[in-house]
């Protein structure tokens, strides 16, 4: 049993017109302790719903979603139940995820004064703490949060997850707001926190660059399927999914040399009318006939390798495609 | 290759509650037609203010210095109707958000065709001709329907092929680019920077591109300047610059990105928090985050020294920059 | 010198510890203007020359030394007069934001915090009274009762509570929907305790802002349900309706054009100080004032 467990997830937004969105369209990951899952994809594939959906925030039209063991229910009107504490979320902005008018101490001893009636001050050791685990000075406590900088903000909101004493954490774009020389800050003490307490983490992301130096395994997503999923650096080495291998050869390398990143045809489609078949068909370079009107499932390959395209049907041929150089599991 | 604009010793202040505030102070460099010239560095390094500044473009109450030579002709000191004809036919921007500087409630045909008849005095006739050769130019598909869509309609990346299309609409030499495709998804980003490498190619176009993603950068530059707190810190050919950075902030940069050959690598960040232009330290902006830090750089402002490979850099401690100093 | 010295130290020092915001000139002016008419409120048996009620004086007296704005067609004194009708309007504008923004703030609260039908009722009965022309409806509902000081009081409450309504809503709204309250509650934070950690602290500085502003928007309508008839009744010391009674008697231009003046003057104040108040609740920049 994983630690976080998604099962077939379905989430459906209703536009203002009234049509249904399909955002997540039954997607499948398991995270377990200690491990650092990174979820990665471009815009309008899903990725945040299911974030979302994973820590209770958003109902989940259908499918499960299991934390320790036990169902994780939707946020209603009353306080959360205690065994789901330990499930906490980072929200991509630390402008808006943060209180603008509470000092950011209050707001990192929330988790422990929420349903306890000792005074805040006694709560100030822990605090102080919390704010050095996350690279803080003590005396911080008493700021408030415009007085601190992005990455700073971002630290705190790490440290409020943190006081929860967490056994899973899932970060929605916790690094893109930041400066280039801060957002490495804030990567290692992600890699750092999962080490040293234990914590899984689904760190979502669109940058599948910086997750390949934070992640142990990486799923990919389009359109609101997971397409591949697989330990980081086989994914990177030998992508399975013509998608996966679009979104490596479409990164820019920051080495001087002057090589142009691959541009993928075409555009994302609505994921209220997703295409037929392989989602991924109108755009793919490799298509076949039948990905035009089968629908690829997710299935196990060798070396904890998940993948849905048709150029894998083979049980166990993983290493079949042609798609990049064979590493040996 | 032939110096299309020569900028030097530019310097802005913005007004402040607490007086004028330096945000860009004394940086030079060149851009020759047919090259990208690369602007780099992040949030508060005045990258955006100095590119506002060249087109005349800076908020009310802002003061500027140096010189922007075009063709003999310094826009810094230009008046604003001559200033708003060069803005228009000789030097073009592209903003990172094109839903901001697209007008919601217009056609794309409308705006795109307003430039042609109002700067260049077409017909309407010619003008709708030539909007279909532009969008033809920045693959647009179908552009004649294109024409009479509004921007709403296209995708962020079909927006921001509109909005180079509007740009290239009186034929500058000089395209302005802010952050282009930060907004954008990665796939969809390499089609703009393939877009712009090929306009750069054709069209003999200068391209100044600002940017805090060293990727980008690397990827369709052919020169580099890094800024840091308002003042260039290296410049020099991509290779050098990006390739073998020498400058302790450079360095620091590009080690505290994602490395493509060595996923093993740690990312090494720079320590601390970038210095904006109202918390600048005094001598070398950077000294405080330096591992190489020496006690001048904290007092004196480092210059900006030529070394062999082409580069200019701003470190009285690179081994380099010493021996040619003494 | 030193005795200039002396005296003006201790003044810098004070005036260095008022928060920026309330250095503007005009903050100055609406400050000292509320202050002085809640002084005058308060000592008006203490400081006025007559009884406002007493008719000793010869009648259409123009103002003199005696009478410093003259007499009224009984020959009251009419600077009594308008002293004695601050302790009229002002605290009745006070009662009445006070019970406005109790009756709208709870409605809106809840609507906000509840939404569904709870949200529609209250919103569309807001709607309505914003559909009304203020002034018409307050007439129609003090005709209704009965006019009377009282009766023109309620009158204002049910007009102005929809404006209360709004912004506490919207505030209610906008803040359970932010991520800190999202964040908040996945930390297991009931609702309530949002309520109070986060939603009451936002609400504070807009609802202070809009109580100083609408005190100066009910001593307006309560004086023209006066000048109407509909609100005090004779012989009381309103201004309303000795601005009504002054335009009866047109030579004799001190009646009605002092307590005019004198509604101007308090509402302007109040209105001065709600719009001080407005940037000073910015959290940043009270900051930077106690920084600087």
């Amino acid at each position: 049993m994983s630690l976080l467990e998604l099962r077939d997830v379905e989430v459906v937004y209703q536009r203002r017109d009234g049509t249904l969105v399909p955002a997540v369209a039954g997607a499948s990951l398991d995270v377990n302790a200690g491990e650092i899952v990174g979820l990665v994809g471009e815009t309008g594939c899903g990725k945040s719903s299911l974030a979302k959906a994973a820590v209770g925030l958003v109902p989940v039209a259908s499918g499960s979603i299991t934390f320790e063991g036990r169902p994780v229910h939707v946020l209603g009107r009353r306080a959360r139940p205690v065994s789901e504490r330990r499930l906490q979320l980072v929200f991509q902005n630390p402008y808006e995820s943060i209180n603008p008018r509470r000092t950011v101490g209050a707001q990192v001893a929330d988790a422990f004064a929420i349903g306890r009636t000792q005074a805040r001050s006694s709560w100030r050791p822990r605090v102080e703490d919390l704010l050095r685990q996350v690279g803080l000075p003590a005396t911080m406590a008493r700021r408030f949060p415009h007085q601190l900088s992005g990455g700073q903000r971002q630290r705190i909101a790490i440290a409020r997850a943190l006081a929860a004493d967490p056994a899973m954490i899932v970060l929605d774009e916790p690094l893109s707001a930041l400066d280039a020389s801060v957002q490495a800050q804030v990567a290692n003490l992600l890699v750092e926190l999962a080490r040293n307490l234990h914590v899984g983490m689904l760190l979502i992301s669109h940058d599948l660059a910086i997750v390949r130096h934070v992640a142990h395994r990486t799923a990919v997503m389009y359109l609101g399927v997971i397409v591949e999923t697989a330990p980081t650096a086989d994914l990177w080495t030998a992508p399975m999914h013509p998608y996966t291998q679009a979104l490596i050869d479409s990164i820019p390398h920051a080495d001087g040399a002057g090589h142009l990143p691959v541009a993928l045809p075409g555009e994302i489609p609505d994921p209220a009318r997703p295409p037929s078949g392989c989602r991924f068909h109108p755009r793919c370079p490799r298509v076949m006939d039948r990905c035009l009107s089968e629908v690829p499932e997710l299935v196990a390959k060798d070396g904890g390798r998940r993948v849905a395209c048709w150029l894998h049907e083979a049980p166990g041929g993983a290493r079949r495609a042609a798609d990049g150089p064979s590493v040996a599991p | 290759m032939t110096t299309l604009l020569s900028v030097r010793d530019l310097r802005v202040w913005l007004d402040t509650a607490r007086g004028p505030l330096p945000i860009v102070d004394g940086v030079s460099f060149d851009i020759s037609a047919g090259q990208v010239f690369g602007l780099a560095g992040e949030s508060g390094s005045g990258k955006t203010i100095t590119a506002l500044a060249l087109l005349g473009l800076l908020p009310a109450g802002a003061r500027t210095g140096g010189s922007a030579i075009l063709d003999g002709r310094d826009l810094m000191t230009m008046r604003t109707a001559q200033r708003r004809r060069t803005r228009g036919r000789e030097v073009a921007m592209v903003f990172q958000d094109p839903m901001s500087s697209l007008h919601p409630m217009l056609t794309i045909e409308r705006q795109l065709t307003e430039h042609l008849r109002y700067q260049l005095g077409m017909s309407r006739k010619e003008a709708d001709e030539r909007a279909v050769e532009l969008l033809t130019e920045v693959r647009i598909p179908n552009p004649e329907a294109a024409l009479r869509g509004h921007p709403h309609q296209f995708s962020g990346g079909m927006r921001q092929r509109i909005q180079i299309a509007i740009a290239l609409a009186c034929e500058p030499r000089l395209l302005v680019a802010d952050e282009p495709t930060t907004a954008l998804d990665v796939t969809v980003q390499a089609g703009i920077l393939r877009l712009l490498h090929r306009l750069c190619q054709e069209k003999d176009l200068a391209v100044m591109l600002i940017t805090h993603d060293l990727g980008v950068l690397s990827a369709l530059a052919d020169t580099v300047t890094v800024m840091y707190a308002g003042r260039v810190v290296e410049s020099g050919p991509t290779a050098q610059v990006m390739g073998r950075s020498r400058h302790p902030y450079t360095r620091g940069l590009v080690d505290s990105l994602p490395h493509p050959e060595a996923a093993d690598r740690a990312l090494v960040p720079i320590a601390g928090e970038p210095a904006g232009p109202e918390s600048r330290p005094a001598g070398c902006a950077f000294h405080p985050r330096c591992r190489y830090m020496e006690p001048p750089c904290a007092t004196a402002v480092p210059p900006l020294i030529r070394i062999d490979d082409g580069r200019e850099m701003a470190c009285p401690v690179d081994p380099l920059v010493a021996s040619l100093a003494r | 010198m030193s005795v200039g010295a002396a005296v003006s130290n201790p003044l810098a020092s004070a005036w260095r510890l008022i928060p920026g915001a309330w250095r503007q000139p005009l903050t100055v002016v609406g400050g000292i203007l509320a202050v002085s008419w809640l002084l005058i409120a308060l000592l008006a048996p203490l400081i006025s020359p007559y009884d406002p009620l007493a008719q000793s004086a010869a009648l259409y007296q123009a103002p003199s030394a005696a009478h410093l704005m003259g007499t009224d067609e009984l020959g009251r004194d009419v600077f009594s007069r308008v002293l004695w009708g601050a302790r009229i309007s002002i605290p009745l504008a006070m009662l009445l934001v006070a019970l406005a923004f109790t009756i709208g703030g709870t409605l809106g609260g809840l609507a906000g915090y509840l939404g569904g039908w709870v949200d529609e009722l209250v919103m569309r009965g807001a709607d309505f009274v914003f559909a009304v022309p203020t002034i018409l409806l307050a007439m129609a509902v003090v005709a209704a009762l009965g006019p009377g000081l009282f009766h023109a009081v309620l009158a204002v409450v049910l007009v102005s509570w929809p404006g209360h309504a709004r912004v506490v809503r919207g505030l209610v709204r906008t803040t359970m929907e932010s991520e800190y309250v999202a964040v908040g509650r996945l930390l297991g934070s009931p609702t309530h305790r949002a309520l109070t950690v986060d939603v009451l602290p936002n609400i504070a500085g807009p609802v202070i802002v809009l109580a100083a502003l609408e005190i100066g928007n009910a001593i307006l309508l309560l004086s023209a349900l006066s000048f109407l008839g509909l609100g005090a009744r004779p012989p009381a010391a309103e201004w309303g309706s000795m601005v009504s009674t002054g335009a009866e008697h047109f030579e004799a231009w001190w009646m009605g054009d002092f307590p005019g003046l004198a509604i101007v003057s308090v509402v302007l104040a109040f209105n001065l100080l709600g719009d001080s108040l407005r940037d000073a609740f910015d959290p940043k920049a009270i900051i930077k004032a106690r920084g600087a």
